[in-house]
């Protein structure tokens, strides 16, 4: 193991900033990038169950 | 009698492919996950420290798969949007929709990995290195296929407008690439990379398992996205209602 | 029967539509000299935010010079297809037996000479403010006679596409400015690499290279673009 200690480890030999820095913010996006596409969909589907239902309502009310 | 290839085109019906998405997503991002994991135990726990960089040149782990892939994708968008213009196939277009936001969001990771990189080693957060701005000019094409796909009303007209624009712009990049490569030496700049240092075999290894995870989660961001588009513009069909309620 | 390809009648026809967007746009003055104007414009901007010192400006100059000309040569790209798009005309060019790539071909090249030519004639005189000397400003007008027909053409694709859009205008900008990245490093280099003493021949090579493979190529994808964008 090249890491003699915790805190060796969260240095990265001076560069922990960039280092630390560059995985986080992929990390971040990468995250951000998941919650988006399912935010999408969730809303996606608000809106069609939406449409179907009141399109049913439409469909099913008694006529005058 | 069914030939094994005629079975394939059944999957280019959107209804079939938002169903056969629905059930590969999940792989792929398994697979993203542990490679994912090993890249960076490797990075990490494996590779040695770089004679001339220290440990900062552990940023090419992100660095590296993001510019990477965000090369990769666009053309893998180009040929979609190039399928969906040649044989007017619906489902081609919605791929490359769905393409487009993740190659964008790799190459903007690039960027700022990139700055991040080249502060310590170059003492700047931008240098003017040959492969950043050709990274800068692939996003402003990322942009430019999505704003405007977003301006056109017409899904159909917009998803063959915006598939001439990343067939020529993919005709463009490596012009592209080889006029700013060109600019670059002349002006002596800076280069961020690992020149001049020696690629530990460990190394590179960890940088390929980490290209190919980001590329299972490419994979996988895509089929979920292109599932969402499928949902939208299939609104009006009978299976959309099914599947919805 | 289908009419037979003629290429005297494709000829004629190229030129007969030469001559009417020439005339139509020497007709609205105002649309042809605003980029003029606006070139202008811009490159006396750069000496105004960066300081008059002449060593910077004479380094700045073929730069400043040639994202000026850029920025004004794609101002105008929008007439190529717009009015006629208004007035049905468009319809006609694409329906016409003359195959519509060399149509699209007739109308860059007469952007190129309402807009280009007069930029590759203004140059001279906004050089002569960034202290460019006559070798240099001979090289300048070389570069961008070579450069902005190449622009034009690229800049057919955009307007193509864009048309009868929300925000064309922005947009085309947008989609075509990293196209022209390499006419713009190859023109403002050129200038640059002959003070270094390297010669202005490699650049010049690589420019008229790109405007043939543009000549050749944006044809096919702007009549591409106009047939999407008339459906």
């Amino acid at each position: 193991m090249q890491w003699h200690s915790w805190a060796e480890f969260w240095a990265m030999g001076g560069y922990g900033f960039y280092v630390w820095g560059s995985f986080g913010v992929t990390a971040l996006v990468i995250v951000a990038e998941i919650w988006q596409v399912r935010a999408q969909r969730r809303a996606l589907l608000r809106n069609l169950l939406n449409e179907t239902n009141s399109q049913d309502d439409i469909h099913s009310s008694p006529s005058s | 009698m069914k030939t094994s290839v005629t079975h394939w085109f059944k999957f280019a019906s959107p209804q079939n492919f938002y169903h056969l998405a629905g059930k590969l997503w999940p792989w792929f991002a398994a697979l993203a996950t542990v490679l994912c994991a090993i890249g960076l135990w490797i990075g990490f726990f494996v590779a040695p420290v770089d004679a001339q960089q220290g440990q900062g040149y552990r940023i090419i782990f992100v660095h590296v798969p993001a510019s990477q892939m965000s090369m990769f994708i666009y053309l893998v968008m180009a040929a979609w949007a190039g399928i969906g213009l040649a044989f007017n196939t619906r489902l081609s277009g919605m791929v490359a929709s769905a393409l487009a936001p993740t190659g964008a969001l790799f190459a903007f990771l690039s960027l700022l990995t990139g700055a991040l990189w080249g502060k310590p080693m170059w003492g700047a957060w931008w240098v003017w290195d040959a492969r950043l701005t050709s990274t800068l000019i692939l996003l402003f094409l990322y942009l430019g296929f999505m704003a405007l796909h977003a301006s056109i009303d017409d899904p159909r007209r917009a998803d063959r407008a915006s598939a001439v624009l990343a067939l020529v712009g993919a005709v463009n990049v490596p012009i592209i690439y080889f006029s700013v490569k060109w600019w670059n030496t002349l002006h002596q700049g800076a280069s961020v990379s690992l020149k001049g240092s020696s690629m530990a075999s460990t190394m590179l290894t960890g940088m390929l398992v980490m290209v190919v995870a980001f590329w299972m989660y490419a994979i996988a961001i895509a089929l979920f996205r292109v599932r969402n588009i499928i949902l939208d513009r299939e609104r009006h069909t009978e299976w959309v209602k099914h599947a919805v309620a | 029967m289908t009419p037979t390809p003629n290429i005297l009648g494709a000829g004629s026809v190229m030129l007969a539509v030469l001559k009417r967007e020439v005339a139509l746009g020497l007709r609205q003055k105002g649309e042809v000299l605003t980029p003029l104007v606006f070139f202008m414009v811009i490159a006396s901007l750069f000496p105004l935010g960066v300081g008059a010192e002449s060593g910077l400006l004479l380094r700045m100059a073929p730069g400043v010079l040639w994202v000026s000309a850029l920025l004004a040569a794609m101002l105008s790209l929008q007439r190529m297809f717009a009015t006629d798009y208004a007035d049905g005309s468009l319809e006609q060019m694409v329906l016409s037996p003359t195959p519509l790539g060399l149509l699209v071909l007739a109308k860059a090249l007469a952007h190129f000479l309402l807009s280009g030519v007069p930029l590759v004639l203004m140059a001279p005189v906004l050089g002569l403010q960034f202290g460019l000397d006559s070798r240099a400003l001979g090289i300048l007008m070389l570069t961008l006679l070579l450069g902005t027909p190449t622009l034009s053409l690229i800049g057919s694709i955009g307007a193509a596409l864009t048309l009868g859009v929300r925000g064309a205008g922005v947009l085309l900008s947008l989609l075509i400015l990293p196209l022209y990245i390499p006419v713009l490093i190859f023109g403002a280099g050129a200038v640059e690499a002959d003070a270094a003493g390297l010669g202005f021949g490699g650049h010049v090579s690589l420019l008229s290279a790109l405007l043939v493979l543009s000549l050749f190529f944006s044809p096919f994808a702007t009549a591409a673009a106009l047939r999407i964008s008339l459906e």
